[in-house]
């Protein structure tokens, strides 16, 4: 690598593109959806995944008190959905009215799940922590919704049936270039 | 549509594609190489990075032993190279010596950078705990490395000049189509 050596801070977009989520969640009669491109698995046993949120998010805070998440996996078509979502305020509006976002019902929690999601996860806090300036949630899934016709076999996502939504940082939206799908064995 | 629903959980690849990178340590005279596709930023200020790894793998003793982690993001074209470490171990060989791998010096650590590599953190450990079935590594990145010609101003990867490997699931790998790519203006659709 012929590269330049940064201690400084930087953007850290290096590790992007990251497919962008909705993060949902529900308390007090309140609901809101943020979105996300930081979060990962962190376990298959027990299924855990985990999200990283801005302590002062609105979200979170609903998080914060009703112990529950959501995660929502939205096609590369719903980018202005997305966008909308994670560019407003939920201390200021009802996204899901001014968005007219539909809702399917949860299954095991009271989380919103985005009808519109080719998959969406609910979850359980299991852990709330603070790295930095920013909070590590982490939630045990309780409940998984796909969309069947949007799984190739071996449960990865068939590419000719969906385009998952990438983040590349900076409001640049894209998808994957199904055409270099190359299977290499280990 | 009709969402099948499932509290039995299998590989759950939904949340794919992920960028696969490779995470690198060096403890004891020994350097060892694997692929990851749990990762994330955790924190800008300080920057903080995450990684997932189950406590079989060889690197994971490293790490824990030198209190230091490599995190380096490797193109498309070296997919072969991450299926390849990705599915040796490091108990048995030297993979830097099998699969040829050239190095850059680290700055601050002593962690393997990948030459092939676009980017690169080195990352001193601040946290080390348990989800279940994979510890949660946490680390400070203490120098970032970077081929700033493959960056645009905004620090973002410019497409054009670097592809990154997306891991799918399933030991099947694919890049960003740059072709589809949207600036979507936050003040256009946050008002809208």
């Amino acid at each position: 690598m012929v590269g330049i050596i940064s201690e400084g801070l930087s953007k850290f977009y290096q590790q992007y593109p990251r497919i962008s989520i909705v993060v949902t969640a529900q308390a007090k009669g309140k609901r809101n959806a943020m979105a996300v491109a930081r979060h990962t698995t962190v376990s298959t046993t027990p299924p855990t995944f985990g999200v990283s949120l801005q302590s002062e998010a609105f979200t979170y805070e609903l998080i914060a008190e009703s112990k529950e998440f959501g995660v929502n996996f939205l096609p590369f078509e719903e980018a202005e959905l997305v966008d909308a979502i994670g560019s407003s305020k939920g201390r200021e509006i009802d996204k899901f009215q001014k968005f007219n976002i539909a809702v399917d019902k949860a299954v095991k929690t009271a989380v919103p799940i985005l009808k519109a999601a080719y998959a969406a996860y609910e979850c359980k806090v299991i852990d709330d922590r603070g790295y930095g300036s920013f909070r590590w949630v982490v939630g045990e899934v309780v409940s998984m919704q796909a969309l069947k016709e949007c799984l190739a076999p071996q449960e990865i996502l068939d590419l000719d049936r969906v385009n998952p939504l990438l983040y590349l940082g900076e409001q640049h939206y894209l998808t994957v270039a199904k055409e270099t799908v190359k299977y290499v064995p280990r | 549509m009709t969402k099948i629903i499932s509290e039995g959980i299998g590989e759950f690849y939904h949340h794919y594609p992920r960028v696969a990178c490779v995470i690198t340590a060096h403890a004891k005279e020994k350097d060892n190489v694997m692929a990851v596709a749990w990762h994330s930023v955790l924190s800008m200020n300080p920057p903080i990075y995450g990684v997932a790894i189950s406590t079989k793998r060889f690197t994971y003793q490293l790490i824990i032993d030198s209190k230091q982690f490599g995190v380096n993001f490797l193109p498309y074209e070296a997919a072969e190279l991450l299926a390849s470490v990705g599915g040796s171990t490091g108990y048995e060989i030297d993979k830097f010596q099998r699969f040829n791998i050239a190095r850059d010096k680290p700055v601050k650590t002593t962690v393997p950078i990948l030459t092939a590599a676009y980017a690169a953190y080195e990352c001193q450990l601040v946290d080390d705990r348990s989800y279940g079935d994979h510890r949660w590594l946490v680390g400070e990145i203490v120098a970032v490395h970077m081929a700033k010609e493959i960056f645009t101003s905004e620090e973002t990867l410019d497409l054009d000049r670097v592809s990154p490997t997306m891991y799918l699931g399933g030991n099947s790998y694919c890049t960003a189509a740059k072709d589809t790519r949207r600036y979507l203006d936050r003040e256009v659709y946050g008002k809208r």
